[in-house]
């Protein structure tokens, strides 16, 4: 049993390992830094230099950025990095990498915590078995490494729900340990602060385990309403935050609402009425009904195959080209898992409520189904379908006493699990930045490099507007002193998004490129634009390439 | 088992407070106990099969607006088999009729036949036999379910009555009743779709085979049934096959039980042809006929697959591919089987399989594949057979939610969840009313060819004025609606009738009937003619007609009083 337990630990450490490199190999390079994580790396800089961040704001809880007002959580874990390592796009990086292998080691010890009570709710005799399945799973998930890879503020969110989950389990199984609840409500409002969507996911997630849960917590009430307690004065930094107003701008661009499609159909049922036997249908044809629909719509959207084996996610920056959100071998297992669920329910309660409830945020904006939003989905499918592989396992091995087919059967799983893993590795490594050009900012490093050297000899820099949010690179790469910028320039009004941008700091200004104005207005000025809006015939003294051999920029000397 | 049993005695507590807050009724029942009971459980289905007709059959002639080309063919054919015994290229009682150059089965004409000769023809009376059809279906998926259950094997375990109860008359009367309100069988039962009718036989066939375990004669009968469902249904060679493959499957076991070696050896004879008839059909399909069809490769069936399964199909879209199959802004299901369908599931899955399971999770797996494996849009009548298994699988998920709701000890509690169920599915089932009664006769008008009924009520009554009509030709085939709504006659049309095939091969188009000529023309149109009437889409006859001497003579406008269908114009 020792030797056993031990073997498990290396088994651990294994896939750790096997997590840390998917993660961190080329963290720094691949892919390209994007505008939202030089958006953090450089709000945390400037916060480091002067105490403000780069609109001026001291110590936030939301960050303007582009008038989106990221939540700050990241920002801050971010914080350290940039003051050991400087700005760079590693130090940006590593903590959501780090938290991500975290996330794997989580899962182990959450699979472990539901089924350390209930072994006679599974098909394995074992969790330890099928809590290695999971995490093994999880390090090698496409979308889990996808967003582990980069400045993304939900990956940290996801891995702080899921020790919060962790957690509120253990206080339950030990008699509503008041340590474990207190340090449950706490991670799970640290995710509040650090991503829109689990503040309606986190909630829905206690409220949840709190009914399925609720004879212990009757019984001890008292705790609770303790941890309750403890919950609603640590939130109300961020409630105070939220209103001002001003961050709910982002919500409502994002949201339900935004989609004026749905009035519209109201008023076209409303009008097919006329003349019919039911005239007044306001009753029917509301925004409630409409609007409800939409939403359970979107929700089922994340469950849909297409979605999460064949296609993924619909914008590009989210996903892998030429695959699901989960692995096509993942059909057959979470297929098997929720069977094998079905069959023995008891213990699952948790891990199903968590599948249902994922989506749920991601489902309140217009775009479904949404990979980003929805990443803590990735937890809940992973234990399925380990527990699928693990349950058809034994499954198998019942029906087949013969070793040999069961050896072959065994020989196809492995075989089937490593052709998809290789190839996600092919479509991750080589065609993603080939297919996708746009799906990070390629090139802008490489253009920065070449303005730094250049730049002193022109009075202007003008630059096109075309990929995403190119003042903030520009900032992070230049490493461009903070108080500086604070002082001097202003944020453009808002597009129909929400989005803002800066048009102009120092001698650099941003926007779309009509080349023969531009030649104009600028003597001696330096015009950067895309292949397209720089006329063929002109004498480009520099063509910039981003690293995955797209040209992306060139320069024009004026 | 402990906590089973609690289960069992709380439950029997719960009935007997229920019982005796009504002792006064219950005493007046005891009276009549045997009668009343019998009157009661036909009552139940009584009452379910008036409803299913009642959906079936009101409006039936103006809901779904118009008519396909399809359905007017089926009916001017019926009418030609009427009164000249041919169809209407002269073919003397065919058993393959050709409708606009594609060959099918046409046993749909002959059932048309007694209602068209006794009620006239018209869109009613072409639609009656598949309407007709959906109500016996829902008798037949009651007495199948009695069939498949009586012996209570649905139940294992505790979400279903022990027993001595009457579960199975329970299930049966509920799947009736979900048959009876489903989007998709409703839809199918309300038009001339000869895939309806075949689904009613091959549940006609179930039956029997089912009841052949104690009445063996009742087999032939069976195969019979399956049989006729290839003379009705062109697809039937793929869903039929399908049905009997499961049956096959499941029941394989209890067959050889039950039957002598020979018998075994005939039905698996049988069995074995009608497979080599589907693979045949498969290979007939997927080269010669269909060179717009293919056989789907394994990424394209999964991603079929999962689209078939997907809410949006069965819950919020139906099939956004090819509007005339789907309800406006409603999927295939009831809203409310969003919930009862995997409840159903996890009920199926939950307990042992017995054959009876099996049989309807193959059902359920299999019946999609000719929508799947093909790669043309014909989805939703190739998959139809699929909508029993859906309707049983939801039926489990709606019993089991029953029992669990009964299974509740506070009386107020009780009746709030019945409240709450009840509002659930009255809700759900008024959407879909709505959305089909009220809103798709105005918004899918279009897509049910609305507005020939009125261009050729308009054309017929000043036709004689001029000296040529000239119609826009399409793939919408207007002859037939000429025929059709003019009931022309038959034996004048099969003497004069010449079909021109089209110049890819395939469709066949007629040219001309008595004077008017049905002909494709590019606006602005010169007839180069006086007394011309010129007739097609406000595409094909452009708003500015009066610039290129025309006057116009009226236009057709879509049930939305806004849309044209079609403008009829008059040289100056």
């Amino acid at each position: 049993m020792n030797n056993e337990l031990r073997i498990k630990k290396i088994i651990v450490i294994l896939i750790l390992l096997l997590a840390a490199f998917l993660r961190l190999y080329r963290l720094g390079d691949y892919p390209a830094l994007n505008a939202d994580e030089a958006a953090i790396g450089y709000n945390a800089y400037s916060l480091l230099e002067t105490g403000h961040d780069e609109h001026g704001n001291s110590w936030p809880i939301h960050f303007q950025s582009f008038n989106d007002y990221k939540p700050g959580a990241y920002f801050y874990l971010v914080l350290p990095f940039i003051k050991f390592f400087g700005l760079n796009e590693w130090a940006v990086r590593i903590p959501g990498a780090l938290i991500g292998i975290a996330t794997v080691y989580v899962v182990y010890l959450l699979v472990n915590e539901i089924f350390a009570k209930q072994k006679k709710q599974l098909f394995v005799a074992n969790p330890r078995m099928l809590a290695l399945t999971a995490s093994f799973f999880l390090a090698i998930s496409p979308w889990h490494i996808h967003f582990s890879r980069g400045g993304w503020e939900v990956n940290l969110s996801t891995f702080f729900i899921t020790i919060g989950v962790l957690l509120f389990l253990r206080s339950v199984r030990k008699v509503l340990s008041i340590k474990y609840l207190v340090l449950s409500i706490l991670f799970f409002i640290l995710s509040l602060y650090t991503y829109h969507a689990a503040r309606i996911i986190a909630p829905l997630l206690v409220f949840g385990l709190s009914m399925i849960h609720r004879n212990q917590i009757k019984q001890n009430l008292k705790r609770f309403v303790i941890a309750g307690l403890i919950g609603t004065i640590l939130l109300i930094p961020l409630g105070l935050d939220l209103m001002k107003g001003t961050v709910f701008s982002r919500a409502a661009g994002v949201g339900l609402f935004a989609d004026t499609g749905t009035i519209e159909r109201i008023n076209e049922q409303r009008y097919e009425h006329q003349g019919t036997i039911w005239t007044n249908s306001r009753i029917l044809h509301n925004k409630l009904v409409n609007y409800g629909l939409l939403f359970l719509n979107n929700w089922t959207k994340h469950y849909h195959g297409e979605f999460l084996f064949l296609s993924g996610d619909d914008i590009q920056r989210n996903k892998v080209p030429e695959m699901g959100q989960m692995y096509l071998f993942d059909i057959i297992f979470i297929l098997a898992g929720l069977v094998a669920i079905a069959k023995k329910f008891g213990a699952w309660k948790a891990v199903l409520l968590w599948l249902i409830v994922a989506p749920v945020a991601a489902a309140l904006t217009f775009q479904s189904p949404h990979a980003l939003r929805a990443q803590n989905m990735v937890i809940p499918l992973v234990i399925i379908s380990g527990y699928g592989l693990i349950s058809l396992s034994s499954y198998l091995h019942k029906i087949f006493p013969d070793k040999k087919l069961l050896g072959l059967i065994f020989t196809i799983f492995i075989l089937a699990i490593s052709w998809n893993f290789s190839q996600y590795l092919l479509a991750y490594w080589q065609h993603m930045p080939k297919k996708y050009p746009f799906s990070s900012q390629y090139g802008v490093k490489e253009l920065v490099e070449y303005v730094e050297v250049v730049g002193d000899n022109y009075e202007r820099i003008v630059v096109t507007d075309r990929y995403d949010q190119p003042y903030i690179l520009f900032l992070f790469y230049l490493k461009y002193p903070p108080e500086r910028f604070q002082a001097n320039h202003e944020l453009s009004v808002a597009d129909e998004y929400g989005f803002s941008t800066v048009r102009k700091f120092d001698k650099f200004e941003f926007r779309s490129i009509d080349f023969e104005n531009e030649k104009q207005d600028n003597p001696n000025g330096l015009i950067i634009g895309t292949d397209a809006e720089i006329p063929n015939e002109t004498h480009v003294v520099k063509e910039i390439y981003g690293t995955n051999g797209y040209k992306y920029f060139q320069i024009v000397a004026n | 088992m402990v906590e089973h049993q609690t289960f069992q005695i709380a439950n029997s507590i719960g009935k007997n407070k229920v019982l005796c807050q009504c002792s006064d009724t219950l005493t007046y029942v005891d009276m009549h106990t045997k009668i009343g009971k019998i009157i009661k459980g036909n009552w139940l289905i009584i009452g379910v099969l008036i409803f299913a007709a009642v959906l079936r059959l009101w409006k039936l002639g103006s809901i779904p607006p118009g008519l396909t080309p399809d359905e007017a063919s089926l009916g001017y054919n019926t009418y030609s088999i009427l009164k000249t015994g041919r169809d209407e290229h002269g073919q003397l009682l065919p058993i393959i009729f050709e409708f606009f150059g594609d060959h099918k089965p046409g046993l749909y004409v002959y059932l048309a036949v007694p209602f068209v000769a006794f009620l006239g023809l018209s869109e009613f009376t072409v639609r009656l036999p598949s309407a007709i059809a959906g109500v016996v279906a829902v008798v037949l998926i009651y007495l199948i379910v009695q069939q498949l259950f009586q012996n209570n094997k649905l139940e294992n375990g505790k979400y279903l009555e022990k027993q001595g109860s009457v579960p199975q008359e329970k299930m049966a009367v509920l799947t009736a009743a979900m048959l009876a309100i489903s989007p998709w069988h409703i839809h199918f039962s309300r038009g001339v779709w000869e895939a309806n009718v075949s689904l009613t036989l091959t549940l006609a066939g179930i039956l029997l085979f089912l009841k052949a375990f104690k009445k063996p004669s009742f087999g032939y009968f069976s195969l019979i049934l399956f049989a006729l469902t290839f003379l009705v249904y062109q697809g039937a060679m793929f869903s039929t096959p399908i049905i009997i493959f499961a049956l096959v499957i499941s029941y394989n076991k209890s067959f050889r039980q039950r039957f002598s070696l020979r018998k075994v050896f005939l039905f698996r004879f049988f069995v074995f042809g009608v497979l080599i008839m589907f693979l045949v059909g498969l290979i007939i399909f997927s080269n010669n006929i269909g060179k717009t069809m293919h056989l789907n490769n394994f990424y394209e069936i999964l991603r079929q697959w999962f689209a078939f399964f997907s809410a949006r199909f069965l819950f919020f879209e139906g099939d956004w591919q090819d509007q005339i199959y789907s309800i406006p802004n409603h999927g295939m299901m009831l809203l409310a089987d969003l919930l009862l369908l995997p409840l159903g599931l996890y009920v199926l899955i939950k307990n042992k399989l017995s054959k009876e399971k099996l049989f309807i999770i193959l059902w359920l797996i299999l019946a999609p594949l000719p929508a799947i494996l093909l790669s043309d849009q014909n989805w939703t009548v190739r998959s139809y057979n699929t909508v029993i298994p859906l309707v049983l699988i939801s039926s489990f998920g709606f019993l089991y939610l029953l029992n669990v709701i009964s299974k509740i000890k506070r009386p107020v509690l009780l009746v709030t969840y019945y409240l709450v169920l009840f509002t659930f599915m009255t809700g759900a089932s008024i959407y879909f009313l709505d959305a089909y009664f009220i809103h798709l006769p105005k918004h899918n008008a279009k897509y049910w060819f609305y507005g020939y009924k009125q261009v050729v009520e308009a054309v017929g009554s000043i036709q004689n004025n001029y000296d040529k009509v000239v119609f826009q030709q399409s793939d919408d085939q207007p002859y037939i609606y000429f025929l059709f709504y003019q009931k022309y006659d038959p034996k004048k049309f099969q003497e004069q009738s010449d079909f021109v095939r089209s110049e890819e091969g395939g469709v066949s188009y007629v040219q001309k009937l008595d004077n008017i000529h049905f002909q494709k023309f590019s606006w602005p149109y010169a007839t180069g003619e006086k007394r011309t009437l010129l007739v097609g889409s406000p595409v094909a006859v452009s708003a500015d007609y009066s610039k290129n001497s025309y006057n116009l003579v009226s236009e057709i406008k879509y049930p939305d009083n806004f849309m044209t269908a079609f403008r009829l114009v008059e040289t100056k």
